[in-house]
């Protein structure tokens, strides 16, 4: 056995309570005990007191179950509906089990079968094809019991089925032969009768009411067929089974089958060969259905969280979710502001405190970092200062070193600009003759323009001296004429020096 | 949906009415609390960030100074020759000192007077911690003769508190003439203790 919870599958009737416990194993489901309560309950109530009493008796923890549901106003239908979605085929449903079984309120629950498309495939559509419906209802008291046996114990009920589709699930188990097959399933309560066509359950006929204590004898049973038999002939042109799977007591399954080949011309086999008692075998087929895809189940199961959340968001509820989900984001998100807020208010008066203090603290330190700053700044400026001059010194130096004798200032004007220092000679340049002159100052303005400290040089005024009358003319011009030439050219140059402008450069120095 | 309508939707649905109602109001108090609280939550969060920094500014500076002996940090004075600033009170000192160095370097016939702002382009000026260095309002012109060596040796002695703007050397009859014009670098009277 395996080591999870036990699971079981019941038969739940008048006549009495059918318990079957089986293990799941690799090959399929083995059967491990069944156990039978033959004694009739007067009521679903107390039908489901020994249901549960025979689970207990087992000991079993946390227990699985299976239910078919037999009597009790249980009814069973198929119909065929074009496809559709469950809100539109419930109200359709509903009205029909109305009609047909006369209960004002009853409970339902339907599971989709095979498609029966008829149409021509040009217009064949899948979804919205014929599809054959198991419906299962009750009335809501017995389902309102189900619900109450099982709350709050620790049975979990996998589904509460009607016997009619357990039959359909056991049928499929044996391999859904397209053969035109009776399932005959002989109860305590009567015979259950099914037919299947092409693999489809297309008739199931209840057992009539039978006198209680009376079981149904075999001819009674071969009636039923019989009756059966020519119904289904009649409302599927013609079929007729030619194969029977019956379960019944095993004291009469020969008797029964022997009557059955005789009578109606069919083979009979086993439904379920492993069951021994034809209401084990129904609990199985339930065992069966609940592991069915579309399982036909009328037991209440309490909403899922799913469920449960797609109920609160449909309708009036669904305005009340999505107001209360806004309140409560917008609240999380108000909290969270304000607490930052408050968080960091908080700090900063903790810092502000910490600062005021540090700065009392470090007062005295600071004016000595200051002082020394401002030395080490002080004596930074004198050095750049010291250089500047320095260079202005010996850049004038050597513009004069650079004068060829041919040529002299007549007057140098320096000016501090932002560029450098602005500068502007005007001067002569004399010689024997105009070429010497020229190429006297020529050979100035070169040397002045090929200094890199040189910016901007230009000759800016170049003329003839006008000639003095020679009685104006004193003897020291007299002089320098015999000796520098009688050609003399007045010049104004104009240039930048940019000597390393020490100051600029100095630390903290500002312009 | 009419009002009718709606009010018949509330009576019908009473409780989903008062939570849905109840929700709304809780929805409009959190907006209007955390919007607010949103709103002054950037400025606070500047005032915190200008904060931290200022305390980290004081750590690093706590962590970077190294207190000296109070002797020591007392000798931290340098002699007032050695100032790049003078008191406007003193600039009468300033002019003498100017015409003492320029005979000194060999120039003879040295004449100092004030003169208005030159138009030449500022010089710079030392930016110090505890006070202010400004140009001042008025220049220097110092006129003088003597030989082009002279000058630059007068040049290069140029006490720091002034800056040079202009030299204009004129060759006459009599000689090479020379004009400079000097701006003051001033100081505080308070902050130029050396000058008291």
């Amino acid at each position: 056995m395996s080591g999870g919870p036990r699971a079981f599958g019941a038969l739940l009737a008048h006549d009495g309570v059918c318990l079957v416990e089986y293990a799941t194993e690799r090959t399929g489901m083995r059967i491990v005990d069944q156990w039978t309560e033959p004694s009739r309950s007067q009521s679903i109530e107390e039908a489901l007191d020994r249901l549960r009493a025979m689970i207990d008796a087992r000991g079993a923890r946390q227990p699985r179950v299976a239910i078919a549901v037999e009597q009790f106003g249980v009814f069973h239908h198929t119909m065929t509906l074009p496809g559709a979605t469950d809100d539109v085929l419930q109200p359709v449903i509903r009205r029909e089990v109305q009609r047909v079984f006369g209960v004002s309120d009853p409970v339902i629950a339907f599971a989709r079968g095979a498609a029966n498309e008829r149409r021509e495939p040009g217009r064949a559509d899948e979804r919205t094809a014929p599809r054959q419906l198991f419906v299962a209802g009750a009335p809501r008291a017995v389902i309102d019991a189900l619900g109450a046996a099982f709350r709050g114990s620790d049975i979990r009920v996998e589904i509460a089925t009607v016997v009619p589709k357990t039959i359909h699930s056991l049928y499929k188990a044996t391999g859904s032969s397209p053969e035109p097959t009776a399932v005959l399933v002989c109860l305590e309560g009567g015979p259950q009768l099914a037919f299947f066509l092409d693999g489809r359950l297309e008739l199931a006929i209840d057992p009539p009411i039978a006198l209680e204590g009376e079981p149904p004898s075999i001819p009674t049973i071969i009636d039923q067929f019989e009756r059966g038999a020519v119904y289904f002939r009649q409302q599927f042109r013609g079929a007729q089974a030619t194969r029977v799977l019956l379960a019944a007591a095993p004291t009469e399954f020969d008797a029964l089958a022997s009557a059955l080949e005789s009578r109606m011309g069919v083979h009979v086999k086993p439904l379920f060969a492993a069951a021994s008692t034809p209401a084990a075998i129904v609990a199985m087929g339930a065992v069966l259905e609940a592991r069915h895809g579309s399982a036909l189940d009328l037991f209440p199961h309490p909403p899922t969280l799913g469920q449960r959340m797609s109920q609160a968001l449909r309708g009036p509820n669904a305005v009340v979710g999505a107001t209360a989900a806004a309140a409560a984001i917008a609240a999380i998100w108000a909290v969270l502001q304000v607490a930052s807020l408050a968080s960091t208010r908080n700090d900063s008066a903790k810092v502000e405190t910490g600062v005021r203090q540090a700065i009392a603290q470090v007062g005295p330190s600071k004016s000595v970092a200051q002082r020394r700053a401002d030395v080490s700044r002080q004596l930074e400026f004198l050095r750049a200062t010291t250089r500047e001059h320095a260079a202005l010194a010996a850049e004038l130096s050597s513009l004069a070193g650079a004068l060829p004798a041919a040529v002299r200032f007549d007057s140098i004007a320096v000016t501090r600009s932002k560029a450098g220092w602005a500068a502007t000679i005007v001067g002569e340049a004399a010689g024997e003759t105009t070429a010497q002159a020229v190429r006297a100052l020529d050979q100035f303005y070169g040397a002045v323009r090929s200094r890199s400290d040189v910016a901007s040089p230009n000759l800016d005024q170049f003329d003839y001296a006008a000639a003095k009358p020679q009685s104006d003319t004193t003897a020291a011009e007299k002089q320098a004429i015999a000796a520098r030439g009688p050609i003399t050219l007045q010049f104004k140059m104009s240039f930048t020096l940019t000597p390393a402008r020490g100051n600029a450069a100095a630390a903290g120095a500002q312009p | 949906m009419t009002l009718a309508e709606l009010r018949a939707a509330m009576t019908r649905h009473r409780r989903q009415g008062f939570v849905t109602v109840l929700s709304l109001v809780v929805l409009a108090i959190a907006v209007t609390m955390g919007a607010g609280a949103k709103r002054q939550l950037a400025p606070a969060k500047i005032t915190n960030s200008r904060l931290h920094q200022s305390m980290n500014e004081i750590d690093a500076f706590r962590a970077a100074f190294k207190a000296a002996a109070p002797v020591e940090d007392a000798r931290l004075v340098l002699p007032d020759s050695l100032d790049v600033s003078v008191p406007h009170d003193l600039r009468m000192s300033m002019a003498g000192q100017l015409a003492t160095r320029a005979e000194r370097a060999g120039l003879s016939n040295v004449r100092v007077r004030f003169a208005p702002a030159d138009s030449a382009a500022p010089p710079p000026r030392p930016d110090f911690l505890g006070r202010t260095v400004t140009v001042g309002d008025y220049t220097i012109a110092l006129d003088c003769e003597g030989g082009f060596a002279a000058l630059l040796s007068f040049v290069n002695h140029v006490p720091a508190a002034t800056a040079l703007q202009r030299i204009i050397a004129s060759r006459s009859a009599k000689g090479v003439s020379y004009h400079l014009v000097f701006t003051v670098l001033e100081g505080d009277a308070s902050a130029d203790g050396q000058h008291g």
